[in-house]
């Protein structure tokens, strides 16, 4: 594992959300930005906020709000559709990737939906390398998280400009 | 003898329902990805179609693989889940077999390649002079570079989507090599039956709980293959 690298990247973006509310509403415009075959890598603790990081990503990819999005810790994978399909994934409970495991996953960051995966940094060097990183951190305040971006390989460039605009 | 066959191998699903010699019923549909929630209401339809229901199939064929990952654990789940509920036979086929049927009665060799990660294929080789493909290779999973080395001629190239507009295949093409028409590279419903009816006479059913898709790679589809069909 690189945790240790990663958190030497620079990160491009860098936000501070002061609640719960605000840190979904950033993830409802994050997702508001998203293209097919966009891979979002979430890092952080437990706690830290990435399942409702990841509510909020499909909120803003419309996915409907009836939709209970909650972690696919224990399914791996759940799937919902919004404006693209949306492939929530946890790496959380796998230790390594079997065969099978690339087969399944490969296809989903292939297919034209939008993958946003919690614990991505066990694996996610080893998928891809083009994701964008959306590391979330405790602060010394409660319920105030920061919320690094970082674009790994070049392919999101668009979506931190438009982070920055808004 | 009533045969309800099931593909969702690939973006296409298909269904079909054969009676004896008699094709009842056949629907394919290909669109990315929403095979997977259609499958179950295409088979709907056939039945109400055909006055026919469920309980009225004697014999369950499904495609195997290779292919996707997902459709194939749709497709092998669901058959699986209805013949074991209503303790009717099951009988898996490899995607590749199921291709060779679509050209038959000719001197050509046949090779379907359906295209798999990292630039490779699944493929095999066919003789199909008669009622029934005679596959004369392994399945094999190569590089595109290997299969065609290691193609015999003169042979007709079943290639799906993903590989049939792929330069290295059409610069190929020649007298004795030819690119079959698209629409005898997808599977055809009917011809899963027909290769599934056939395996059933000669070799019987598969064990309904142990039948898995076939999506492992290279050596391990190729052992789990001989392991659980005797070949």
């Amino acid at each position: 594992m690189n945790h240790n690298n990663m958190l030497e990247d620079v990160a491009d973006f860098t936000v501070k959300t002061r609640s719960a509310d605000e840190t979904l509403e950033f993830g409802r415009r994050l997702g508001a930005l998203l293209r097919p075959q966009d891979i979002i890598a979430l890092v952080g603790d437990l706690g830290a906020g990435k399942t409702w990081l990841a509510k909020g990503i499909a909120f803003g990819l419309e996915v409907p709000g009836h939709e209970y999005v909650n972690s696919p810790a224990f399914d791996l994978v759940h799937e919902y559709q919004g404006r693209l399909p949306v492939y929530h994934m946890d790496f959380y409970r796998l230790d390594q990737l079997s065969n099978e495991d690339y087969l399944w996953i490969e296809e989903y960051l292939d297919r034209q939906g939008v993958c946003v995966i919690e614990w991505a940094d066990k694996f996610i060097d080893q998928l891809t390398k083009d994701y964008l990183k959306v590391e979330l951190r405790e602060t010394y305040n409660e319920d105030e998280r920061e919320i690094r971006i970082t674009d790994i390989g070049g392919r999101y460039k668009r979506v931190i400009e438009g982070l920055k605009q808004q | 003898m009533i045969v309800l066959g099931i593909d969702t191998s690939k973006e296409t699903g298909a269904v079909a329902l054969t009676k004896d010699d008699l094709l009842l019923g056949e629907l394919a549909l290909q669109i990315q990805d929403a095979y997977l929630q259609s499958i179950l209401t295409m088979m709907d339809h056939l039945f109400k179609e055909t006055h026919l229901t469920i309980k009225d199939v004697d014999l369950f064929t499904v495609v195997l693989g290779p292919g996707s990952w997902s459709g194939l654990r749709i497709g092998v789940t669901t058959a699986k889940s209805l013949a074991h509920g209503l303790n009717k036979p099951i009988v898996g086929v490899s995607t590749l077999d199921a291709l060779a049927y679509n050209l038959r009665y000719t001197e050509k060799l046949i090779y379907p390649a359906i295209g798999a990660k990292r630039g490779n294929v699944f493929f095999a080789g066919y003789r199909c002079t008669g009622d029934t493909p005679q596959r004369f290779t392994n399945y094999k999973h190569t590089s595109v570079k290997e299969y065609l080395n290691d193609l015999e001629e003169p042979s007709v190239l079943l290639l799906d989507d993903s590989l049939r507009h792929q330069e290295v295949f059409t610069s190929r093409r020649s007298d004795v090599v030819t690119i079959g028409s698209p629409f005898l590279s997808q599977i055809r419903g009917v011809f899963i039956n027909e290769a599934g009816l056939h395996k059933f006479v000669s070799s019987g059913a598969d064990d309904t709980l142990s039948l898995v898709p076939l999506y492992l790679q290279e050596a391990e589809a190729e052992a789990k293959w001989a392991s659980t069909h005797n070949r």
